[in-house]
């Protein structure tokens, strides 16, 4: 359906220097948002994108190991706790499963004691002692910065 | 303390390197270093590890980011190899984190790709590495990169002295500068 906008719109989109803008239904008093065909397309195309990403994001989330994912979940649930616990010596916490395995100056040396103690790669992990506001298993976002791809190889230096 | 990077000197004119019989151009004023990657719980990097170079990217808010290639090629890993640890999301794309370790090779003091033998600084990835898959919709970086994250992950010491020209890499605590043995503007 294809409706023409009145003269009093037109002159409030014009005000509005290509922001939306708001009309509201007199008799009912319910709102919209007019917006220029284009943004509302690209608009679009950034929901979806974003959905997208939201879906294949899940399913790397989904394909981690399950003992792993387990492991995860407790060093989350007991950071906020073993934080004051953290020092030169205990900078770094091993789990396996729900089991804390313990704490290490390095990472290496916990990984070290799982394998001593007969446990396989695939069930522990071991995560550092400092505030964190990403879950693990969750997606980081890296800053999208200027790097150089491989299609700049042919430009010159 | 530990100098891992001794006034590792960054150019400014391109250059050309060798990795696994591919010529690699280095752009000016990147800061190159010389690593490997090798499996978390690892004490000691293997002698004959393949080395790589990798961009010190001081606006890089990860640890170490390596194509899928790249790592196949360069550093003789396949990414099925390395556990799965979850997602990471670069420019719209998204790719896997993987546990691994990156290693450092410290150069030759002045030097940039002189590398002293068997000396090498293990940097453990709290998040892992993230592998930029081959089939992206975007070419992904032409040289691995590290990031400011991986130096934070280890507590590390950078200095760059952009009039020299040259960077240095430490673990441990700086001596203070009265201590003239270890001055390295001299």
């Amino acid at each position: 359906m294809f409706v023409f906008i009145s003269d009093q719109q037109r002159r409030a989109l014009d005000e509005q220097a290509g922001e939306p803008l708001e009309v509201v239904d007199p008799q009912t008093r319910q709102a919209y948002i007019l917006i220029a065909r284009d943004r509302y397309d690209a608009l679009q195309m950034a929901a979806e994108a974003a959905g997208q990403r939201a879906q294949r994001c899940g399913t790397i989330v989904a394909q981690i190991p399950p003992q792993i994912r387990c492991s995860q979940e407790a060093y989350w649930r007991e950071l906020p706790d073993l934080l004051s616990l953290a020092s030169s010596r205990r900078r770094w916490v091993a789990f396996h499963g729900d089991e804390r395995i313990g704490f290490g100056r390095t990472e290496t040396e916990l990984y070290q004691e799982c394998y001593r103690r007969g446990l396989k790669d695939d069930e522990i992990y071991v995560g550092r002692l400092r505030p964190s506001l990403v879950p693990p298993w969750e997606a980081e976002v890296i800053e999208p910065s200027l790097y150089e791809s491989a299609a700049d190889d042919d430009n010159p230096a | 303390m530990t100098i891992i990077l001794h006034d590792l000197p960054y150019l400014d004119r391109p250059e050309t390197v060798t990795i696994q019989g591919e010529q690699v151009r280095l752009r000016p004023f990147q800061i190159i270093v010389w690593v490997s990657v090798h499996m978390k719980g690892v004490a000691d990097l293997e002698p004959n590890a393949p080395r790589f170079p990798a961009i010190l990217d001081t606006g890089n808010n990860f640890t170490f980011t390596i194509t899928e290639r790249q790592l196949v090629r360069w550093a003789g890993i396949r990414p099925g190899l390395l556990r799965l640890l979850g997602p990471v999301v670069l420019n719209d794309i998204e790719m896997e984190r993987r546990a691994a370790n990156v290693w450092i090779h410290s150069n030759r003091r002045g030097q940039r790709h002189a590398l002293k033998p068997s000396a090498s600084y293990r940097l453990e990835l709290d998040r892992g590495l993230a592998i930029y898959p081959d089939d992206a919709r975007r070419p992904g970086p032409r040289l691995p990169l590290l990031g400011v994250r991986a130096l934070d992950d280890n507590s590390l010491d950078l200095r760059i002295n952009a009039r020299r020209r040259s960077v240095t890499l430490k673990a441990g605590r700086w001596p203070p500068s009265w201590f003239p043995l270890f001055r390295t503007d001299s």
